[in-house]
């Protein structure tokens, strides 16, 4: 399994190294997402599913077809603890993270106006966090893990050519996507899982 | 929607104004136009029938209702405002009645304050009556708009501000108002805005603009009065009743009374100056203040309350040889309107008290039924502490929660009417039982009513309602008692503290001394104010990045640990002192470092 992954990305590597070099280096996105939690006990704690956040990221590709970047996200809750004398639900507990990526990923793309470009990557997780108990001591702290991801990036710039030539002149922006991604976190921190998958919806500026 | 009552009430209001201007031989042309406005009306059957809108009943605000007046004629031409208070800036650009329902009571004050609250243009037959126009720069603005009445308002604004302009192509007859306060009463551009039965009060300038057109007005203690007029009244205190609650009655004495020009709506004598004289002036007397009751018990020997208020000192109800009083509401059942008390000896609610300003109720029923006893619907524990929350129980004063650990009776705390309590510096740990009980006591609620004096005795909305507590209290039996434990909440998930990131990764573990300094800081100091929680907010957002690299570099911890050493002893100084101890100290520091400088200065010491 993992060798055909490892074929599956070489090949792409070189279908796609045909593509020339872009005058756009540097690229940075925004969205907005949902965090599902992967943790069993999460929804005896809190009402929703999704922990809804933000997440932003800069990038370079030192090559045409691979991005290298950092990555940082914010998601919240509020939900009540547990009362383990009490044997039920009670407190006020504002949960929240902070995952910290730095990642690479890879994009099918095979000339350099493709207005869809699937993408595939991956990298390590600095997931920290930060606990507010009503009532009791905040906590905070941090875990280590990995996440993949993989999404559609589709180039807006054929949509509105005269905006896209404005913000190139104003701005400097090359190209502006909108981008479709799902990640995967796999973090543990003492047996409890602080992975799960977010969905988002953002925009990537290329400089 | 209402009827179109006030559509009677208007024409003949026109038409008396329109006779009254004939008979004199003043305003000739303009109440030929009056009388043949009122030929022309009266001899269109459906005039009589139009329609009213009601602000806020029908719609939610004055510009709302004239908007749709405008797009729809078939709604009416008039809009009636209930008492309260529209911050508003309305623009009015066709025909339209805009009426308060009692002058003191219907405010219009402005949204955007330097626009005109009402502002006329290119309309015809406009008319405003019985409000008050109050706050403001500029009350009333009208341009090119003929034919527009302004009768019955009071213009209270502020000493900087306009209360009325007309431009040079417009009309306008402008009766029976209160100009008080303002730095400019009414600025007129022609003569074709007459001026008639005002009072003009401690105004910069009454009038300006125009010589004509103004006769039987009331002018005091105005700077400048601008014109007098015909028939004017000078220099004498029109003796308002209250002008800071913009009650602008007049009391009695006052020389603006029966001064006017025409006749009284409210008691058929010649016409007050003044909102409140003229035909179109609201009857309804302004509500009574400063009710207040207490138990009399201990001094009536059977139980009794003394209820007592403020004098209206309108003179339609302070009249000597013939004056108004007051209706005395009460019951012991329920608050508010009906208020159908009948236990009083002095007779069932309401009763008639004539014109005094104290009253008292005896042989009052005080006995009360024993309450059901609430339910305890929920208990929440967590650190220290357990929420209570009980369902409510008719009839009741008030509740008693009870709690302990081996019986409810251990300790007692009274709630008031709160259906939830939370009893904090529990034991974590230990179990508490809780219980809930009702009180119940007779409660007398109390309101007034003033009457005038005319055989219609036009009466005051309601007092804000008193109440008072009386006889023994009954209590219920004991709810059926719950459990619950407090203790420390375990939050999903349950993660480890660890600490401040940088701070920790910088002295090396989480339990150091200077690390729990910065946290008793963050804790005390910081969250109390919403700068600081926003601190902690971003704080929290970067820090984890840089501490992973502080705690990797025995040279990026240095720099840290010498960094944060002045807020270590900062937090520690604010943890045990006052923050503007602190601040002080340092000014002092300061200063003394400044002229110790100086001094050396001055001593050559530095080049």
């Amino acid at each position: 399994m993992r060798a055909k992954a490892m074929g599956l990305l070489l090949c792409l590597y070189f279908f796609s190294a045909s593509v020339s070099a872009e005058d756009s280096r540097w690229s940075m996105m925004l969205g907005y997402g949902q965090f599902a939690p992967g943790l069993i006990a999460w929804r005896s704690g809190y009402d929703d599913r999704h922990m809804p956040g933000w997440q932003m990221s800069v990038a370079y590709k030192p090559v045409p077809v691979v991005d290298v970047g950092l990555g940082l996200g914010y998601f919240s809750a509020a939900g009540v603890g547990f009362l383990p004398l009490n044997n039920a639900p009670g407190g006020a507990v504002t949960y929240t993270v902070y995952p910290f990526d730095v990642y690479a990923s890879l994009q099918a793309k095979f000339s350099a106006e493709q207005w869809l470009v699937p993408y595939m990557g991956g990298g390590y997780t600095l997931f920290f966090y930060q606990i507010d108990i009503k009532g009791q001591a905040d906590r905070e702290g941090k875990a280590e893990g990995v996440h993949y991801n993989f999404g559609l990036r589709f180039s807006l710039n054929k949509l509105d050519a005269g905006a896209a030539r404005r913000l190139q002149q104003g701005w400097g922006i090359e190209r502006t996507q909108l981008i479709v991604d799902v990640k995967k976190y796999d973090v543990t921190k003492l047996d409890a899982d602080l992975g799960g998958d977010i969905y988002s919806l953002g925009l990537l500026f290329e400089f | 929607m209402c009827s179109g009552g006030y559509v009677t009430d208007n024409i003949m209001s026109q038409a008396n104004d329109a006779v009254t201007g004939l008979s004199k031989g003043l305003f000739m042309s303009r109440g030929v136009g009056f009388v043949l406005r009122l030929v022309l009306a009266l001899g269109l059957p459906n005039v009589l029938l139009a329609q009213s809108v009601d602000v806020p009943a029908d719609y939610d605000t004055i510009q709302e209702a004239v908007d749709a007046l405008a797009s729809n004629p078939s709604l009416g031409d008039a809009i009636v405002i209930a008492p309260g208070t529209y911050r508003e800036n309305v623009e009015i650009t066709a025909a339209v009645t805009l009426m308060g329902e009692e002058t003191a009571r219907t405010i219009l004050v402005p949204d955007r304050q330097a626009q005109p609250i009402v502002s006329i243009s290119n309309a015809e037959n406009v008319t405003l009556r019985n409000l008050t126009f109050d706050e403001g720069d500029l009350a009333l603005n009208v341009n090119n708009s003929v034919n527009v009445l302004v009768s019955n308002n009071v213009f209270s604004l502020h000493d900087q501000a306009v209360a009325a302009t007309f431009d040079l192509a417009s009309s306008a007859n402008v009766v029976h108002n209160v100009f008080y306060g303002n730095d400019r009463g009414v600025v007129r551009q022609s003569d074709q805005v007459s001026l008639r039965n005002n009072i003009f009060s401690d105004n910069t300038w009454a009038i300006l603009g125009g010589e004509a057109q103004v006769e039987y007005n009331c002018f005091y203690n105005n700077e400048f009065n601008g014109v007098n007029g015909l028939f004017a009244v000078l220099d004498s205190n029109p003796l308002f009743v209250d002008p800071a609650r913009l009650d602008f009655h007049l009391r009695e004495g006052s020389p603006c009374v029966d001064e006017g020009d025409g006749v009284d709506r409210i008691d058929d004598s010649v016409a007050d100056m003044g909102a409140y004289g003229g035909t179109l002036a609201d009857n309804i007397p302004f509500p009574v203040q400063g009710v207040t009751a207490r138990d009399v018990t201990a001094s009536e020997g059977s139980p009794a309350i003394e209820v007592s208020w403020l004098r209206n000192n309108s003179y339609f109800i302070t009249h000597s040889s013939m004056p108004g009083g007051y209706w005395l509401y009460y019951d012991s059942d329920q608050a508010g309107v009906p208020y159908e008390g009948q236990d009083a000896s002095q007779g069932n609610s309401p009763l008639n008290v004539g014109n005094v300003t104290s009253y008292r109720l005896s042989n009052l029923s005080v006995d009360s039924v024993i309450p059901m006893s609430p339910e305890i619907t929920q208990v929440q524990p967590s650190n220290g502490q357990v929420s209570v929350t009980w369902s409510a129980v008719a009839g009741v004063t008030g509740y008693q929660l009870h709690y302990g650990v081996a019986s409810v009776n251990e300790n007692t705390v009274d709630v008031g009417r709160e259906l939830s309590y939370t009893v904090q510096n529990l034991t974590n740990g230990a179990t508490y039982l809780f219980s809930v009980s009702a009180k119940a006591q007779a409660v007398y609620y109390v309101a007034i009513r003033a009457y005038d004096s005319t055989a219609d005795a036009n009466t005051s909305d309601y007092s804000t309602e008193v109440s008072v507590n009386m006889g023994g209290e009954r209590v219920s039996a004991l709810s059926p008692s719950r459990s619950a434990i407090p203790e420390l909440v375990v939050p999903i998930p349950d993660l480890p503290d660890e600490g401040c990131f940088i701070a920790t990764a910088a002295f090396g573990y989480y339990s150091a001394p200077q690390v729990q300094e910065l946290r008793g800081f963050r804790d005390t100091q910081l969250k109390r104010h919403i700068g600081g929680r926003l601190f902690i907010k971003a704080y929290y957002s970067w820090s984890p990045v840089v501490a992973k690299y502080v705690k990797q570099s025995e040279f990026l911890k240095s720099i840290v640990r010498l960094a944060l050493a002045p807020l270590v002893v900062m937090a520690g100084l604010m943890a045990h002192w006052q923050v503007n101890v602190i601040i002080m100290l340092l000014v002092v520091v300061g200063i003394l470092r400044v002229f110790k400088l100086r001094s050396i200065v001055d001593a050559g010491g530095l080049p």
